[in-house]
C-alpha cells in the first residue's frame, strides 16, 4: 500500500486537505471532524511478512473492523491466495494515527470472496470500534460520500480524509459503487455526509491514460495502488462478512471439476436462439470429477441453474463469476441442476457437489536448505495448468531453487516437474522427501539424478552435491 | 556504409545467441568510401588459385519477393540472399531461410552481372538448405556465361585453416572475406528456427572468424582452391568474428535428395536425445557407449512402443551408438532420419540394469509449422496444426487452423478473434485444416453472411461471430 515517496504522501495529503475544505465549507467541517474521528476507529493498518526460503518480505495493508471481538477484514489482493498460511508470519496490527503494536492471528481466506480474515490482540479489541456499529445504508447516485487512507509506517499510519460523488453502481456480479475520485485506502470503509457506512473501499480500477514522452504517445493503463473510487455496497459486504473461516486451510470447499468457463456473448447467443439469455461454455471437465461423473461434457453451455435462468450481466464475463459463486455458495453433497444446451438441444444434468481436492496452498513443502530446493506436494492445480491426465499426474515439484545453487547450475528451475529421482518414479510427495533426506544424509554422495519435466519435455539432470 | 543491422561489439557479459544472417532487405545505400584503387591493367595476382577465380565466378546474387501470410492479409516481402552455381545447368545451393516455397520471385545476378530468373527445385529447413535453378532458356537464349564449382571435403578441414567467405553482405554483390576455421564441429543446443521453422537437429555447424554479415546467407565458405567446403548461414549478432556454416557433408547430402525428389523424407520417432557425459556412472555404463532418451514426445512411434526418458539407446539396427557428447547427437539422429519413412528399426534399450529390444515404426518427419494462408476479405491468417506443433502444445488431434494473426478492423478482428486461437468450427462444421476454411470462405465470397466460429485459446472454448 502506502508506499510511495514522503514527498507525494504529503502532496496527497495536503490535497486532501485543501479539497475537502473547500467542498465541505466552513460550517460543516467541525462535523466532518466529528465523524472523522470517530470512525477512524474502525480502520487497521496490518503488516505482516511473507517468509520464503532466503528472505523475509514485509507487507502493510489497510483493515476493516468487522465485529465487536476484533476481527478484521482484509481485501483479496491483500494476500495473495496461492500461499501457505504457514509463510506468513508476525501479523501486527496498528491503529490509524498510532505506532504502537498489538498482536494479531490470521483466521484466513474466505473462498466464496477471496476475503481475508484477522483477529486482533485482545488488549486493543477495546480501542475498535466495528462498522456495524454505525448507520448502515445504500448509496444514491451522486451522493456525497467519504473515506479514510492511511499513510505509511513513517508517518505513524495518520489517516486522513478523503471524499467524492456516488458516480454508478454494478453488479459484476457483486455490488460495486464508483467514485471519480478516491474515496479512500483499499481495505477501509466509505460513508456518506451522516457517517453511514454505505459500504469497502476495494482495489484501485485501472483507469486508461494516454502517455507522451517526447512527444511520442502511448496507451497505459494506471492503477493507483493507495486510493481507490471503487468500493463493495454495504448490501455486498453484509451479504459475506460473517463468513470468517473456522480454520485457514483444510476447508470444505464445494467444487464440481469444471475449467476455463467462458461468458457467451449476446450476439453468439442469437446463433444457439438464446437471445436475451446468459450462457456459460464450459471448456474442460476434469476426469473422475463430480461433473464428469454427472456427465458433463466439455463445449456444454450452461443456461440455468435450479431452474432459474443465469441473469445477465454488463460484462457478460461477470457470469461465470455468478456461476462459480452459486457453486461456492452450496454445500458438498448439495444437488445442483444444471440446464445446458448440447448439441442445439436443451438438457437437464444433476450434480452432486463434492469437496474441493487440496488447494495450492494447503500442498506440502518442505525446503532441502543443503540442496537449495523446495519440494512440493503435486495437487490438482498442477494437473489442470499440466494438462495432465490421471495417469501422468503424479510426482512433485520444484517449487524453489535457489539461484547459483548445484541444482540451479545443473538446469533443475523452479516449477519443473520431478517425475522421478536417481530413476526411482515418484508416486508420493512422501517418497520424494523421503528419498530427498537419504540423499542429504549420505555424506558419500556426489551426485544425484532427476527426471523432470517442463511444458510437453522431460529432461535427465545430474546434480552434483560436491 | 549501410547503417542497418550493424551492432556495436558488446564487450560485457551477455548472453547471446546465434541468428539467421537473413535476406537483407534493401533500404537505400548512404555514400560509401573508397578505400583503396584499382590495378592499372587489370592482371590477377599470381597467388590466387585458378580453383579460386573460378568460384568468384559461380558465386551469385539472390534477389527474391516472397509472400507472407501474417497480420491477416498477404503481403510481398523482398530481400536479397547469396548462392553458388553447383552444376553447368544451372543448379544454385543456398540456405532454406533465403529462397522457400513462398518465394514468387527468384532473380539471380551473375558474377558477370547479368540477371536471370530462377526456380525453386526444393528445400529443407531442417538444415537450412535450397537449391534453386536458373532459367536455362533464358540463358541459352540470351548466350549468358557461368562458371559452377565443386565441393571440398568438410571432414578434412581442421582449425586455422584458411577459408574464404564469398557473398553479398548488406547486398554489396561479389564480397570476399578471409578467415580461418576456428572450429570444426560447432553444436547449438536451441536452434532458432526460420520463421518456427525447426533447424539444426541433423548437423553441426563449421565455425570461422571470416567476416559473415546479413547478405551472406547462402553463400560459399570455400578453400584457397575454390572448392566449397560449407553454406555460410549464421552469425552471432553484437559478437564480432563468430560465423557459422553448414559443412558441406551436409550440403552434397541434402542436393543430392533435393535433385532426385525435390525433397528429403526423414524418419522421426519421437526422442529427443541427450549427452551421456558425466550421467555414465549412474548409468552403469562404459565410456562411449550408448545415448540418453531425455524427452519421448507424447503420441509418437517412440512413445507407442513404451519407450520413455531415462531409457539408453545402446544399438540402432545392431549398430552401436555413441552419444556421450552433445556434438555427437545429431550425426545420431541424423542416422535414424535416414531410415526409410515406415521402417521397422530395432532399438537396443538399457533401462536399469536390463537390456531390451524395441521394435519402433518410424513415421514422416514433420515440422511444427504447418500451410498458412489469409483469408484476407475477413483479415484472418491461418496455419494448419501439424502433428508436431499438437504434440508441443499437447492438443487432443492435430484438426482445427491456427491463427497466425488478424487485421485490425476487418471481420475476424472484430469479432474478437486473435493470434493464438484454434478454429475448430465454423457454423458447427468441424474445420480439419486450411481445405475446410477455404471452402466455406468460397461460400461466404459468394452470399457473404455472419459465420459462427468456435475456438480454443488456452484451451478455453469460445464462440465468436464474424460479420461481413
Amino acid at each position: 500500500m502506502i508506499s510511495f515517496h514522503w514527498l507525494s504522501r504529503i502532496s496527497i495529503f495536503l490535497l486532501g486537505l485543501a479539497v475537502a475544505g473547500n467542498l465541505v465549507g466552513k460550517t460543516d467541517a467541525s462535523a466532518v471532524k466529528k465523524l472523522f474521528d470517530e470512525r477512524i476507529k474502525s480502520v487497521v493498518a496490518v503488516e505482516f511478512f511473507v517468509e520464503t526460503e532466503i528472505d523475509r518480505k514485509p507487507t502493510t495493508v489497510i483493515g476493516m473492523v468487522i465485529n465487536e471481538e476484533g476481527v478484521i477484514l482484509l481485501l483479496d489482493v491483500a494476500i495473495p491466495g496461492w500461499l501457505p498460511p504457514n509463510k506468513l508470519k508476525d501479523f501486527t496490527v496498528y491503529q490509524a494515527g498510532s505506532r504502537k503494536p498489538y498482536g494479531g492471528r490470521y483466521l484466513g481466506q474466505d473462498y466464496v470472496t477471496g476475503w481475508h480474515y484477522l483477529q486482533a490482540d485482545e488488549e486493543v479489541v477495546d480501542r475498535l470500534v466495528p462498522f456495524t456499529q454505525y448507520e448502515i445504508e445504500c448509496p444514491e447516485l451522486g451522493e456525497e460520500l467519504w473515506g479514510i487512507g492511511l499513510m505509511g509506517k513513517d508517518f505513524n499510519f495518520l489517516p486522513f480524509y478523503l471524499h467524492g460523488r456516488l458516480s454508478f453502481m454494478q453488479k459484476i456480479p457483486q455490488e460495486i459503487g464508483f467514485s471519480i475520485e478516491d474515496l479512500g485506502s483499499p481495505g477501509s470503509p466509505v460513508f456518506n455526509a451522516a457517517g453511514a457506512f454505505v459500504g469497502w473501499t476495494a482495489n484501485g480500477i485501472p483507469s486508461n491514460r494516454v502517455l507522451i514522452l517526447d512527444g511520442e504517445k502511448y496507451n497505459v493503463a494506471l492503477q493507483n495502488n493507495n486510493g481507490s473510487g471503487a468500493f463493495f455496497t454495504a448490501a455486498e459486504v453484509l451479504l459475506h462478512v460473517d463468513r470468517v473461516p473456522e480454520s485457514p486451510i483444510g476447508q470444505n470447499i464445494p467444487w464440481i471439476g469444471v475449467f476455463g468457463l467462458q461468458p457467451v456473448a449476446s450476439e453468439v447467443a442469437s446463433f444457439f436462439k438464446l437471445e436475451n439469455r446468459s450462457a456459460v461454455v464450459v471448456s474442460e471437465i476434469l476426469e473422475n470429477s463430480p461433473a464428469f461423473e454427472a456427465g458433463m461434457e466439455k463445449r456444454d453451455i450452461v443456461v440455468s441453474i435450479d431452474g432459474k435462468d443465469l441473469p445477465l450481466f454488463s460484462p457478460n464475463v461477470a457470469v461465470t463469476t455468478y456461476l462459480e459463486r452459486q457453486i461456492l455458495m452450496r454445500k458438498p453433497g448439495d444437488l445442483i441442476r444444471f440446464g445446458i444446451l448440447r448439441n442445439k438441444e436443451e438438457q437437464e444434468i444433476e450434480v452432486t457437489i463434492g469437496r474441493q481436492p487440496k488447494l495450492l496452498k494447503e500442498a506440502e513443502q518442505r525446503y532441502f536448505e543443503e540442496l537449495g530446493i523446495t519440494l512440493r506436494e503435486f495437487v490438482t492445480f498442477d494437473r489442470v495448468k499440466r494438462n495432465l491426465s490421471e495417469r501422468e499426474s503424479m510426482g512433485v515439484i520444484a517449487n524453489f531453487v535457489k539461484i547459483n545453487s548445484q541444482a540451479s547450475t545443473a538446469g533443475l528451475k523452479p516449477n519443473d516437474l520431478i517425475k522421478e529421482i536417481d530413476g526411482i518414479v515418484i508416486r508420493s510427495y512422501e517418497k520424494a522427501v523421503s528419498l530427498m533426506e537419504a540423499i542429504v544424509a549420505d555424506d558419500t554422495r556426489t551426485e544425484f539424478v532427476l527426471l523432470i519435466s517442463r511444458k510437453s519435455e522431460t529432461s535427465i539432470i545430474r546434480i552434483r552435491l560436491k | 556504409m549501410l547503417k542497418e543491422s550493424i551492432s556495436p561489439s558488446i564487450t560485457h557479459r551477455v548472453k547471446i545467441r546465434p541468428v539467421l544472417i537473413g535476406l537483407v532487405m534493401l533500404l537505400g545505400c548512404a555514400g560509401f568510401f573508397l578505400t583503396g584503387c584499382q590495378t592499372t591493367n587489370g592482371s590477377i595476382s599470381p597467388t590466387i588459385h585458378p580453383g579460386f577465380e573460378n568460384l568468384l565466378n559461380a558465386v551469385v546474387r539472390i534477389d527474391v519477393r516472397e509472400m507472407t501470410f501474417e497480420g491477416g492479409t498477404k503481403r510481398i516481402d523482398s530481400g536479397v540472399g547469396s548462392g553458388v552455381i553447383l552444376s553447368k545447368d544451372g543448379l544454385i545451393m543456398t540456405n532454406a531461410h533465403v529462397v522457400s516455397p513462398r518465394s514468387i520471385e527468384i532473380s539471380v545476378t551473375l558474377a558477370n552481372l547479368e540477371r536471370v530468373n530462377a526456380t525453386l527445385v526444393g528445400w529443407d529447413h531442417w538444415t537450412d538448405l535450397a537449391l534453386i535453378r536458373i532459367d536455362m532458356t533464358a540463358v541459352r537464349k540470351r548466350k549468358l556465361e557461368f562458371a559452377y564449382a565443386s565441393f571440398g571435403s568438410s571432414d578434412l578441414l581442421r582449425p586455422g585453416q584458411t577459408v574464404f567467405a564469398v557473398g553479398t553482405p548488406h547486398g554489396l554483390s561479389r564480397t570476399v572475406t578471409k578467415g580461418i576455421i576456428s572450429n570444426t564441429d560447432r553444436y547449438f543446443e536451441t536452434s532458432d528456427g526460420i520463421r518456427g521453422y525447426e533447424t539444426g537437429y541433423f548437423n553441426t555447424w563449421l565455425q570461422t572468424d571470416a567476416a559473415i554479415n546479413p547478405g551472406n546467407s547462402g553463400g560459399p565458405l570455400v578453400t584457397a582452391d575454390g572448392r566449397i567446403v560449407g553454406i555460410n548461414t549464421r552469425t552471432y549478432l553484437g559478437a564480432q568474428n563468430l560465423g557459422f556454416a553448414i559443412p558441406s557433408r551436409t550440403a552434397i547430402m541434402v542436393k543430392k535428395e533435393l535433385v532426385e525428389k525435390g525433397r528429403i523424407e526423414r524418419s522421426y520417432i519421437g526422442i529427443v536425445p541427450g549427452a551421456l557425459q558425466d550421467l555414465e556412472d549412474f548409468y552403469h555404463l562404459d565410456a562411449n557407449a550408448g545415448m540418453l532418451i531425455n524427452s519421448v514426445d507424447p503420441g509418437s512411434p517412440a512413445d507407442d512402443s513404451r519407450l520413455r526418458a531415462g531409457d539408453i539407446i545402446l544399438a540402432i539396427n545392431d549398430e552401436k551408438v555413441d552419444g556421450r557428447f552433445p556434438e555427437q547427437l545429431p550425426t545420431i539422429q541424423s542416422k535414424i532420419a535416414s531410415f526409410p519413412v515406415g521402417s521397422i528399426i530395432d532399438l537396443l534399450i538399457k533401462r536399469g540394469n536390463d537390456g531390451f529390444i524395441f521394435s519402433v515404426e518410424t513415421e514422416l518427419l514433420e515440422s511444427r509449422v504447418g500451410e498458412e494462408w489469409a483469408f484476407e476479405k475477413w483479415g484472418l491468417s491461418v496455419r494448419n496444426i501439424s502433428k508436431a506443433y499438437a504434440r508441443e502444445h499437447r492438443l487432443e488431434n492435430d484438426r482445427g487452423v491456427l491463427v497466425i494473426g488478424t487485421q485490425p478492423a476487418y471481420p475476424a478482428a472484430k469479432a474478437g478473434i486473435k493470434k493464438g486461437d484454434i478454429i475448430a468450427k465454423i457454423n458447427n462444421t468441424e474445420i480439419d485444416d486450411l481445405l475446410g476454411v477455404e471452402q466455406i470462405y468460397g461460400e461466404f465470397e459468394k452470399n457473404p453472411d455472419s459465420l459462427l466460429f468456435e475456438t480454443l485459446r488456452n484451451r478455453s472454448v469460445s464462440f465468436y461471430v464474424l460479420k461481413p
